[in-house]
């Protein structure tokens, strides 16, 4: 709370103050953009960097808070809240320190163009978010991650010359999938402006970032689970990546329920200590537990047959060897 | 959706197959719109010939519950939904059956008789 809330409110109400305090001093209008070299390249109104100020020192931290504080009044726990919390006490402190020093260094300038360069500025900025941002996590009390039971069902009653298989599609909801893509979208579109520009550095570095980031999300939000005798396999629909626990490495497999913020940090393909999520959900999951203790959840519907199957198998396998084909 | 096969069953293993994703079609786990997996990897998992899984989805095709589109492979009709609605009357049927002491075979093939009759 401390952290995600009173800090931001506070250090952007000092940057905008100080801004405030200074704007007879600096040159209108006033660098806000620095390229690679470090010398300005962007400016704008002071009431731009304001609304930035805002924006980057409330706006942010806002949603790290939003997204979190009503799970936490409700009594969930998760070391991901405190991540959470350490991060928009970072962002914030990032944003006020830019935001600040960079306006100062303008002060008492006629003209933006002549500004020094961002380098020290930014630097200062990143070295004091990281320092508060681990401070803030040893700030914030201790969560211990929750330890949701496993539910076990009776496994499948395969008879001894039965064979099955159990296959499920998965994918990220289409409202989620949409604003992925528009974001794929959105970059293709700033390629074309750049190219319609003439700036086609820029345009080869917005349409690349375009493709990859569109072939990242197609390959994260659609999976194929299957359960059969060779096991539990989750591939995903451009081929890779591919995971599964192979049906000798497994120990236990019982349903769970599962929630994507609290427990994985987030939806998609999830890694915790000892835990791999692929998590297209919140609500029923498939968990497989290997014989070295580590684990892979999986968001699917029907996970009591799919986990009653896997047992069966596992079971039969221990008392026959498996039947090659 | 799950898939069983029996091989030492007196039934065809297509059979078997069709019946395993009718059921879970009549259950509303398998829903109209869905796609069926692909043969290749339903006949892999179970160590049947591809043909025979291939043969499962025609009986489903033939019996209008599924469609064999190009390039999207099988998908579920609403006829499926149908199915879904008539599994309703399949349980109150079968529990009816059950109280009066009629075995599964009997049931099926008094069932099986009367369709004959409605259909001339």
């Amino acid at each position: 709370m401390v952290v995600a809330v009173a800090l931001p409110i506070t250090l952007t109400a000092i940057t905008v103050g100080l801004i405030v305090a200074w704007r007879g001093d600096l040159p209108d209008p006033v660098a806000i953009h620095w390229g690679g070299s470090g010398r300005p390249d962007g400016f704008g109104s002071l009431a731009t960097v304001f609304v930035l100020s805002l924006v980057l020192g409330i706006g942010v931290p806002g949603l790290a808070a939003f997204t979190t504080l009503p799970m936490l009044t409700r009594g969930a726990r998760s070391p991901s809240f405190r991540v959470m919390g350490s991060m928009a006490a970072g962002i914030s402190v990032l944003a006020a320190v830019l935001n600040t020093s960079s306006i100062s260094m303008q002060r008492g300038l006629a003209d933006a163009h002549d500004g020094p360069s961002v380098w020290p500025a930014f630097g200062a900025a990143l070295s004091a978010a990281i320092a508060v941002g681990v401070a803030a996590w040893y700030f914030q009390p201790r969560q211990a991650a929750e330890v949701r039971g496993l539910q076990h069902g009776a496994p499948l009653d395969l008879g001894k010359g039965e064979r099955a298989v159990w296959m499920q599609t998965i994918a990220l909801a289409r409202p989620f999938a949409a604003l992925l893509y528009a974001v794929v979208a959105g970059l293709g579109l700033g390629a074309a402006a750049f190219w319609a520009q003439g700036t086609t550095s820029e345009a080869w570095t917005f349409l690349g970032a375009s493709a990859f980031v569109g072939l990242v999300v197609a390959a994260t939000t659609t999976f194929h689970v299957k359960v059969d005798q060779t096991g539990v396999s989750v591939v995903s629909a451009l081929g890779i990546p591919r995971m599964g626990v192979a049906l000798a490495d497994v120990a236990d497999a019982g349903v769970t329920h599962v929630n994507g913020s609290a427990d994985f940090g987030g939806w998609g393909i999830r890694q915790r200590p000892r835990v791999l999520g692929v998590i297209m959900r919140n609500g029923e999951a498939l968990e497989v537990t290997r014989s070295n203790g580590k684990r892979l959840v999986v968001t699917v519907d029907d996970a009591p047959t799919a986990a009653a199957l896997l047992m069966a198998l596992s079971a039969r396998a221990q008392v026959t060897p498996p039947v090659l084909t | 959706m799950l898939i069983r096969i029996d091989a030492s069953s007196d039934t065809s293993i297509f059979e078997q197959v069709a019946a395993s994703i009718r059921t879970d079609m009549a259950a509303g786990r398998v829903r109209p719109e869905d796609k069926l997996p692909s043969a290749r990897e339903v006949a892999a998992s179970l160590g049947v010939n591809l043909h025979t899984v291939l043969r499962a989805y025609q009986v489903l095709r033939d019996e209008g519950l599924v469609d064999m589109r190009r390039g999207r492979g099988a998908v579920v009709t609403p006829a499926a939904g149908d199915l879904t609605e008539l599994m309703g009357d399949i349980l109150d049927l079968g529990a009816r059956a059950a109280a009066l002491g009629m075995s599964a075979d009997a049931l099926a093939s008094l069932v099986r008789d009367s369709l004959k009759t409605t259909r001339q």
